[in-house]
């Protein structure tokens, strides 16, 4: 069947032994164990050294001629083809071959070195749980898993990577993501063509819609929960071995706003802080723009105090404003940049030099006006209230033009870059669906969970925009829910497996006859 | 080709950039702010001469701490002196002097002398209306007993600029309608004529700046003031709320009694009986006692109705007087008789229109006026009067 692709052979296990070694290069972490007549081939640091020893060296070593059994690992494959073994190795998973065997049997035993599960970095929260994504996948979907006891959690998975092999799962809930959007998603990533995936963002730069757009239309994120809710509400999740990012998809333009706290604190504290992240999104986009036209071209606009103020503290400065308000946003991206790259000792440093050399010493030295550093300074905390990273992004990048189409045009040039904005927003689609929905087109019911937060039991339905089918998420009079599956209401195991007879009494019973277990009941 | 088209449309937008017309971008360094400006006759006949004072950012003290050379003391403006024979040429003049742009979007006050408001203030209202830059929010205020020019050249440590004492005052204690946007329109409706604040000045050598008048124009020429009290009741024939302490004496009682006034609200209605109209004025008036130089004991309900009677009496006469120095002296309709008729029965007016200016002087108002003391205070007799000398 398999004439054609090289396959393995042991009749002479040195042999064997070369020609692994020459496959892989001769690589010194290439480990060959001769056991017997076994030889057990793995690469140190991928495989659980212990678990080699315990489940593959020492029952080989015990065993007998009688029995069969000579490896004691639970999860074993065989194969008989060469190029399978060598990515089997990579994979970290164990090769033992006998001596004039046909085929070699594969222990997964794969222990590569990975980070415990810690706080998430980039989406911290006050309230909620404290659990991210790490760097390893199996872990990764267990923590999802856990969260969401459904057999609809459906995976594909592929390869992705011609030296990475990296795996990709796509995840969603059978019966409320769309089917198309699926099947669009994996002919995507199916049509990768790639060296290596390091991070999800090598995914998500080759399959998201608008690649040159500047505003994102994927989602990432540290976060299980985040995941979960975002699977509930009809989106897909990609996530990437080796990265700790999800991505999600569709995503839209108001997810901006939207934080995963919002829904673990009560509704309208959720809703107001909601408001008070729009203020400071247009803020983040406006406040130097605005500052620099109505400082350059329409002094009416401010009040006469006001004004006096602005003029008398610009009075000695030898910028315009416009390059004054570019120069300090250029430092604060900076110094922002500089903060994050910065070992952590040295950060400190930096802010001192940044709120000193540009808080005082500039301002005092009549280089910068003070009313500059309180708009950039302002703009900053701004930028800082978006919760999607990618978002803020866009944003810092879009204030930039707009401070210079302010600076040559006025509040026409602003205007005009809003325009821009807003026509390139409303021709986007990820995945299909329109980028500003549910706002345009408009559906009114996807408006609760917008600028506002609508409490969980007006929250009814999912997402129109992102679910065509199962829409209701609540069912009206469905009453409690009742979990089919309760571990400590099922009967006892019967230890001694003899045929019984007693099956119908204990499933009625509940837990009559465990009573003297004393474990029904209590749950 | 396509991409050519494609090049050539995104060009075409960019130039559009460019309609605006927007390129006159000034840093606002560049810009000088005319705060007040203050107008005069001129010497020669048939021409303005003009004050403008400018703000001087630098002297505001605010700003960079350290970094201004002009320390306390130094006035944060300049005045600009301008002379010619209408605005244009003055603002013309006044740029020729300024090294920067002028800029009166922010001025907040303009000033014109008695001389020349009794000359007639037609021809300078048009060119300030015409100009989009200048605000319809502007103070219109004149000057009473004095030219403009003396007016400005104040001493006042409170305010930083003279226009800011203005219309602050205005604002805070004046209620009489008097941005230009109240002069336009007072001016324009049928059968009412403009006024407007009008600042004087008081004590030793005029030092005082006093708002206490009300300058009454008939066919844009100033005849005259109204004063004190009399303005107070002109405000409130206005419709404006306004706020003063009428004085109230007692038959038979030595001594006065000062009630400030809480609310003065007043409705006008007209009815036409017989071709002739006839008015009458709903007053409804509050106050409380401030003060009580009498020895009668106020706690006793018998004396509130006797200070509510002649309060009452007080408000009449009050309104009497002003209606009759407005017929005689004046015969300016400023408190829109006219409009009461064209608004209640707009084909009367049409017939009588030409007729109003002259009809207006020999017009009665009935004033019914329900006028109560709301408080005495918190004490009945004046606390230092012995208990034998108070009246109970």
């Amino acid at each position: 069947m398999n004439d054609r692709k090289p396959s393995i052979h042991l009749e002479d296990l040195n042999v064997f032994r070369e020609e692994v070694k020459q496959r892989l290069g001769n690589t010194p972490d290439l480990i060959f164990r001769h056991v017997k007549n076994y030889l057990v081939v793995y690469i140190s640091g991928l495989a659980d050294q212990e678990r080699i020893e315990r489940e593959i060296v020492t029952p080989i070593s015990h065993s007998n001629r009688l029995s069969n059994e000579v490896v004691k690992s639970p999860n074993l494959r065989e194969t008989n083809e060469i190029e399978i073994l060598v990515q089997a190795l990579l994979a970290g998973i164990v090769v033992v071959a006998r001596k004039g065997g046909s085929r070699v049997i594969l222990a997964n035993l794969a222990a590569a070195p990975h980070r415990g599960i810690s706080e998430p970095q980039t989406e911290a929260v006050i309230r909620g749980p404290r659990e991210g994504f790490t760097e390893m996948l199996e872990l990764n979907i267990a923590l999802i898993r856990r969260r969401l006891h459904t057999d609809k959690l459906r995976m594909k998975y592929w390869k992705v990577g011609q030296f990475s092999h990296t795996e990709v799962r796509l995840l969603y809930l059978e019966g409320v993501a769309q089917e198309s959007v699926v099947e669009e998603m994996s002919r995507r990533i199916e049509e990768i063509r790639i060296d290596a995936v390091l991070e999800s963002n090598y995914i998500e730069e080759l399959v998201r819609d608008h690649p040159l757009n500047i505003f994102p239309t994927m989602q990432f994120t540290e976060r299980p929960d985040v995941v979960v809710g975002n699977l509930l509400e009809g989106k897909i999740a990609v996530l990437v071995d080796n990265s700790p990012f999800a991505l999600l998809a569709p995503f839209q333009f108001w997810a901006a706003f939207q934080a995963s706290e919002d829904y673990y604190i009560n509704f309208n504290s959720a809703t107001f802080i909601r408001l008070i992240r729009a203020i400071f999104i247009f803020i983040a986009l406006l406040f130097p723009s605005f500052y620099v036209a109505i400082t350059t071209f329409h002094q009416e606009m401010l009040p006469t105090n006001l004004l006096l103020s602005v003029a008398a503290a610009r009075e000695t400065t030898p910028f315009p404003a416009i390059i004054e308000a570019l120069m300090m946003e250029v430092t604060f991206e900076a110094l922002r940049e500089a903060g994050v790259r910065l070992p952590r000792p040295v950060g400190q440093a930096v802010s001192i030099v940044g709120a000193l050399v540009i808080g005082q010493a500039a301002v005092q030295a009549g280089i910068v006006s003070a009313p500059m550093v309180i708009v950039v300074s302002v703009t900053g905390i701004a930028s800082f209230t978006i919760p999607r990273y990618n978002m803020s992004f866009s944003f810092r990048i879009l204030r930039f033009i707009l401070i210079i189409l302010a600076g040559t045009l006025g509040l026409f040039g602003i205007v005009f870059g809003l325009m821009m904005i807003a026509i390139n927003l409303t021709g986007m689609r990820t995945l299909g669906v329109p980028y500003l929905a549910p706002v345009a087109p408009m559906t009114p019911s996807g408006l609760k969970d917008l600028l506002i937060r609508a409490p969980f039991w007006l929250m009814n339905r999912r997402p129109p925009q992102s679910v065509k089918e199962n829409e209701i998420r609540v069912p009206i009079n469905q009453g409690v829910t009742q979990s089919v599956f309760d571990f400590q209401n099922l009967p006892l195991a019967n230890q001694s497996l003899k045929s019984d007879s007693g099956t119908g009494k204990s499933s009625s019973g509940a837990g009559s006859d465990l009573s003297g277990q004393g474990q029904g009941g209590s749950v | 080709m396509r991409t050519s088209a494609y090049l050539f449309s995104v060009l075409l937008l960019l130039t559009s950039t460019l309609l605006g017309g927007c390129w006159d971008r000034r840093e606002i360094n560049d810009v000088a702010f005319v705060m007040l400006t203050a107008m005069d006759k001129g010497k020669k006949e048939g021409t303005y001469t003009s004050y403008i004072q400018v703000a001087v950012p630098v002297k505001m003290g605010g700003g960079q701490a350290g970094s201004s050379p002009g320390g306390k003391g130094e006035k944060p403006y300049m005045t600009l002196h301008t002379t010619g024979r209408n605005l244009d040429e003055m603002r013309i003049e006044g740029e020729r002097q300024l090294s920067r742009d002028m800029s009166v979007a922010h001025r907040r006050v303009l000033m014109i002398g008695e001389s020349l408001a009794k000359k007639g203030i037609k021809p300078i209202l048009d060119t300030i209306s015409r100009n989009p830059k200048n605000r319809l929010r502007t103070m219109l205020v004149f000057t009473k007993g004095m030219d403009a020019r003396e007016m400005i050249s104040m001493k006042y440590d409170l305010e930083p600029f003279p226009s800011e004492v203005f219309r602050e005052m205005i604002t805070r204690k004046g209620d009489t309608p008097t941005t230009m946007r109240d002069f336009f329109i007072m001016a324009t409706t049928p059968g009412v004529q403009p006024v407007a604040s009008a600042f004087s000045r008081r004590g030793v050598e005029h030092s005082h700046t006093t708002l206490e008048s009300i300058a009454i124009f008939r066919d844009f020429k100033l005849v005259g003031y109204v004063d004190e009290g009399q303005a107070m009741l002109l405000n409130s024939l206005l419709g404006r709320t306004t706020l003063g302490i009428i004085k109230v004496h007692l038959d038979d009682v030595p001594g006065h009694i000062s009630i400030q006034l809480g609310k003065l609200q007043t409705k006008g209605d007209v009815k036409i009986q017989g071709d002739e109209p006839q008015f009458q004025y709903k007053v409804q008036a509050t106050g409380h006692i401030t003060e009580n130089t009498t020895n009668l004991d106020l706690s006793n309900p018998k004396y509130v109705s006797q200070i509510n009677k002649e309060f009452r009496q007080q408000l009449k006469d009050g309104y009497d007087k002003l209606l009759k120095s407005l017929q005689k002296q004046y015969k300016a309709d400023s408190i829109g008789l006219g409009t009461l008729i064209y608004r209640s029965n707009p084909t009367y007016w049409k017939k009588i229109e030409k007729q109003w200016p002259k009809l207006f002087t020999k017009q009665k108002v009935q004033w019914s006026i329900n006028a109560n003391v709301r408080e005495i205070g918190v004490t009945g007799p004046p606390l230092a009067l012995p208990d034998d000398e108070v009246k109970k």
